[in-house]
């Protein structure tokens, strides 16, 4: 048995299940239910003992394979699973048996059933707490290994960023240096470039779509802004490194600077570009959620459409524009693929647009591909860095959701 | 009130006025004239177009897309449906109170002092703070207020709200006012306010009120037109209307019959 | 409102406004003439940048759907049959073509006009060398890239990467009418090589497919039953309504942690922790779930809110239990909502990069992947890789790969429409 998740032991499952369906469907189907009086357990239908049998042996299943799986881990001993495959035959029999048993007039089948249904879907909700604890975990755990060779202080503080020294070369300090000031200076710059494009011109798009567009213009621009929002980012990256970048450069040239492809420039630029769409849907949300009736008091008082919307829409939306902003920022400043491939690696301080800087996604991505050693300070900076940029866009989106929650509150 | 009426020229003249929300007729071939220092009513069943009349005197109508006005309208002479006409200041002299209050979510002054800024009419600030203090005086509105002129106007009562919209309204001193059921939402103590001062005002402005209310327009007004479907069935003197219709539908919904 | 309190009786205007006003309102004017063409230039701004990008990747990448074959006639003679090797062989088997190649830096020069490699694997695997024997074996990517017109022949010729000598073999080739432009099947076909002529999306697409197939089996009946759950299920007050909330606000910010922490949760957890092998698209199917995870919930929550509490309340009151009214009334009317919301999932992960990344997905894979525990790429990861390349002719790959990507969205979402479409209007009978 080579296989380390041998799946065809859930086919097995599932086929015991179906079984276990028809065995007591059939049963049930010929049980004769006396007529009792007044609302009564009998009268579950042949179908939820059915489900009730299912349900049960697909969990005893589902539990004999999870538990053989631990037991062995992925990687197969030499044993082999001929145990495992046993107990996953034989025990599931045992919930057979008990739903058989179970077929009678006054046991509560559809109750039982619909108990267990509850529970499975309240389980299934839990996944996602359970995946936010995944991700708290295992972030924390590296990262606090990584703070037992380096201090959090010289982390969050130092403005040397060099982790690509040797580490094989004999002894002395085994790593480079790890202050991530020049990172976190890279991130901030390129989300400043993205918001300044994405900002204005997603919430102008948002106006003018919404106020000011003929149907035509609106029935042409609208899904061109939605496509803009379904483009896989390493395409948004593979056109700020093949087109944006030569031409910021070849611009730079003509200017008589020597500027090279990457640059935070582009890198922002495009960033910007992909992010537009966001803005827009989420100013567009919040612009049409100010009441009609404002609009028109202020038009009624002689003021221009451009007057009512920039002295009273915005107004009133604000907290939710800045919410949208505060969405866009995060956004951007978890964006990996355009920086992976437009920004750069080396970590300058500079605020010249034109020079390329590095940001907390590009430094991960340098960090945990290609060969690597795993425990070493290399690779556990980057579940540091990725700490920092959960924390950083956790805080971006709680901030968010009460600004627009507290902003909803108000117009309801 | 007849005296009133030989003596000044009509504040709007309408021949031939029809409104169209794309393919809905909601308006047809209104004629009507409209006496200035009165109060006019428009009463009628829900969808009567009676909204959709009161909007064509400060063209709100246009603020809706796809809706088409045709036919003249005359205000003091001039028509403001003409091409030279710039909607915007149009407003400036009719002025408009709606159903549902709509103070804007700033301060209690700066709602008064919207459209002042807008249009520019009061330079210095001390005339400002005047030309605020006369508009919540004319709306009666001063005494409650004028020690929390810097509180968010939505934090006011809903009959307070209304008299603050009517004030904002004041403010760039209109030659008319419509009223788009302006009590409709308001208590019976707010609205008993609100209809002394119509009362008031009409010694200055033209006012044209939409109501749903016969009891309010009966009480209220010197004229009323009655619209149903869209079209002006009867337009006469507000008492002879309730006391006397020469119309059988007019009769029928200011009893009670439908509507 | 004093008696006092004058008033300019100024009723009959014959114009509707002051001189004043009429002024200012010319700057109001333009003010507002002005807002609006920043409205306009930030529409056309976006619609020029989509252009500008579309334009410029197929320019790039729609001449990558082609390539260029060369044919061969290989006459075997004594001094073919004497070479040490199948590379020498071929080169002295193409040097008998022009007859003018001898020494070892020319033969090296021949051989890069065609797939040296591709050729000779065709001529190791000729059962019979004594025959005559005819290749048709891909050009190579400098030939191909300068046969599509990519380098320019005018360049001095340090300044290119082909030399003079090759463009005249080449043009001999193409006069004896052995040079042959078809579709590149390659390119769908093959995994991925160290030669772009012979580089091609197989493996890419087979990792892409089932990752997003294991990803969507388990994202979507996990994410639409949470989603059931909270609307219908969950407590809503007390302690438990505490906890409810907690689990919606949870959700909202699990949609928004960005996709590479997604990548580092898979790393420590199912190959550091659980030990599975990196590259495999079962890793990668597992992270893309728990990324789709909350979008499917959010997305079907709000289509579940859609449906009118009513409905719900007039099933419990004929009597069906709590179970049946949400899923033989709430349920089915809500699962259009839900499907696209699905679908739009699936579309996501589809294009998602950065955390496959993270679980070693940029491997070199040579091989098509035949069960989720291969090692393979992903599209989005292939297109990374090829891009990373500086030789044009893998930047022509890399956007042919973006293409294939963009239509395969395209076709995906377009199907989320129809779909949408098609069930509002079977609800509205």
């Amino acid at each position: 048995m080579s296989d380390p998740v041998p799946f065809y032991m859930l086919v097995i499952v599932g086929a015991l299940m179906v079984g276990a369906y028809r065995i007591v469907y059939g049963r049930a189907a010929r049980l004769v239910v006396p007529n009792l009086p007044g609302p009564s357990a009998a009268r579950a239908q042949p179908r939820h003992h059915a489900r009730l049998a299912a349900a049960l042996t697909g969990l005893v299943g589902v539990g004999i394979y999870l538990t053989g799986l631990s037991l062995r881990g992925p990687i197969p001993s030499a044993g082999g699973d001929g145990l495992w495959l046993m107990a996953l035959i034989v025990i599931p029999a045992l919930p057979i048996a008990l739903s058989i048993a179970n077929v009678r007039p006054d046991f509560a089948a559809r109750t039982h059933v619909e108990r267990m249904a509850e529970t499975g879907l309240m389980l299934l909700a839990l996944v996602a707490l359970l995946t936010t604890f995944g991700i708290v975990a295992s972030l924390v755990f590296e990262a606090t290994l990584f703070f037992r060779d380096v201090s959090i202080i010289e982390f969050l503080f130092g403005t040397q960023w060099s982790p690509q020294t040797p580490i094989r070369a004999g002894g002395t300090g085994q790593s480079g240096a790890f202050g991530a000031v020049p990172v976190f200076a890279g991130t901030f710059f390129i989300t400043l470039i993205a918001m300044a494009v994405a900002g204005p011109v997603g919430l102008m798009v948002a106006i003018y779509l919404s106020e000011y567009a003929s149907p035509r213009t609106r029935a042409i621009a609208k899904p061109a802004i939605e496509v803009l929002a379904g483009i896989p980012t390493v395409v948004y990256g593979f056109f700020a490194l093949i087109t944006v970048g030569p031409a910021i450069r070849d611009a730079a040239a003509w200017l008589g600077a020597d500027v090279a492809t990457q640059s935070s420039l582009a890198a922002g630029l495009v960033m910007g570009v992909m992010i537009i769409p966001l803005v827009s849907s989420l100013s567009d949300d919040v612009i049409s959620a100010v009441p009609q009736s404002l609009r028109d008091g202020s038009t009624a008082l002689g003021a221009t459409k451009s007057e009512t919307l920039t002295r009273v829409v915005f107004r009133s939306a604000l907290p939710g524009i800045i919410g949208a902003f505060l969405l866009a920022i995060s956004r951007a400043i978890g964006e990996t693929m355009i920086v992976v491939m437009a920004a750069g690696r080396a970590a300058n301080l500079s605020a010249n647009p034109f020079d390329a800087v590095t940001t907390v996604t590009v430094q991960i991505v340098a960090l945990l591909t290609g060969d690597q050693v795993f425990d070493s300070p290399r690779t556990l900076a980057a579940f540091a860095l990725g700490l920092v940029l959960f924390v950083i866009t956790l805080l971006l989106n709680i901030g968010a959701l009460a600004v627009v929650n507290r902003y909803r509150i108000r117009f309801e | 009130m007849k005296t009133i009426e030989t003596k000044l020229a009509p504040k709007f003249t309408c021949r031939g006025v029809s409104v169209h929300y794309g393919e809905f007729r909601a308006l047809h071939d209104i004629d009507i004239d409209i006496a200035d220092r009165s109060v006019t009513a428009l009463i009628g069943p829900s969808g009567c177009g009676k909204s959709t009349l009161l909007r064509v005197f400060n063209r709100m109508n246009e603020t809706i897309p796809d809706a088409r006005t045709r036919g003249t309208v005359l205000m003091d002479g001039t028509d403001i449906y003409a091409p030279s006409i710039d909607p915007v200041l149009l407003r400036t002299r009719v002025g408009m109170v709606f159903q549902k209050p709509a103070p804007f979510p700033r301060s209690v002054y700066d709602n008064v002092a919207y459209g002042p800024r807008l249009h520019g009419l009061a330079q210095a600030r001390g005339e400002l703070k005047r030309l605020v203090e006369k508009s919540l005086r004319r709306a009666g509105l001063w005494e409650e207020v004028k020690d929390r002129l810097s509180l968010p106007a939505p934090s006011l009562s809903i009959g307070q709200q209304q008299r603050l919209v009517l004030a904002r309204a004041l403010a760039i001193d209109p030659d008319v006012i419509l009223m788009d059921e302006p009590a409709s939402s308001l208590d019976p103590i707010a609205t008993a306010r609100l209809e002394a001062l119509i009362e008031e005002l009409k010694k200055r402005y033209c006012i044209i009120i939409v109501t749903h209310s016969m009891a309010q327009a009966a009480r209220i007004s010197d004229k009323t037109a009655f619209l149903h479907k869209g079209a002006l069935i009867e337009y006469d003197q507000t008492d002879r209307i309730f006391t006397n219709p020469s119309d059988t539908r007019t009769q029928d919904y200011i009893t009670g019959r439908f509507g | 409102m004093s008696a006092t309190e004058t008033y300019s009786d100024t009723p009959i205007k014959a114009a509707i406004t002051t001189a004043a006003m009429e002024a200012r309102m010319r700057k109001r004017r333009a003010a507002e003439r002005r807002f609006r063409v920043y409205g306009q230039a930030a529409v056309a701004f976006s619609i020029a940048a989509l252009a500008w990008l579309l334009i410029s990747i197929v320019s790039t990448g729609a001449s990558a759907f082609t390539q260029h074959w060369v044919t061969l006639d290989l006459t075997v003679t004594a001094q073919t049959n004497a070479s040490p090797n199948d590379r020498r062989r071929l080169a002295d088997a193409l040097a008998d073509v022009f007859g003018e190649v001898s020494d070892e830096a020319s033969r090296r020069e021949l051989l890069q006009v065609i797939s040296a490699s591709v050729a000779t694997a065709d001529l190791r695997a000729a059962q019979n060398l004594s025959e005559p024997l005819q290749l048709i074996v891909p050009a190579s990517d400098l030939t191909d890239q300068y046969l599509k017109g990519h380098i320019d022949p005018n360049l001095p010729e340090d300044q290119r990467k082909i030399t003079n000598r090759q463009i005249e073999w080449i043009a001999a080739l193409d006069a004896e009418g052995r040079v042959h432009r078809r579709f590149n099947r390659g390119l769908f076909a093959n995994p991925d090589s160290r030669d772009p002529e012979r580089a091609g999306l197989a493996s890419a697409i087979f990792g892409s497919i089932m990752i997003v197939l294991i990803a969507s089996a388990l994202a979507l009946p996990v994410g639409i039953g949470a989603a059931i759950y909270l609307d219908s299920f969950a407590p809503q007050t007390g302690w438990g309504g505490r906890l409810t909330r907690m689990l919606e606000v949870n959700i909202n910010n699990l949609a928004a942690v960005p996709s590479i922490v997604f990548g580092l949760l898979g790393l420590a957890v199912f190959i550091n922790f659980f030990g599975l092998p990196r590259s495999i698209p079962l890793v990668g199917g597992l992270v893309l779930a728990l990324r789709m995870f909350p979008t499917i919930v959010i997305a079907s929550r709000a289509s579940l809110l859609a449906v009118p509490v009513s409905l719900t309340d007039s099933a419990l009151s004929l009597g069906a239990s709590r179970m049946q009214a949400v899923f033989n009334h709430r349920v089915p009317l809500a699962a259009p909502g839900m499907m696209t919301g699905s679908i739009i999932g699936m579309a996501q992960a589809l294009g998602e990069t950065a955390p496959l990344l993270m679980i070693g997905m940029v491997a070199f894979v040579t091989t098509v992947p035949s069960s989720p525990m291969d090692p393979a790429t992903a599209l989005p990861v292939q297109i990374f890789l090829w891009s990373g390349s500086a030789e044009a002719a893998w930047a022509e790959r890399a956007s042919a790969a973006i293409i294939s990507l963009l239509v395969v969205l395209m076709f995906i979402n377009g199907i989320a429409i129809i779909l949408r479409e098609r069930l509002q209007r079977r609800r509205k009978l």
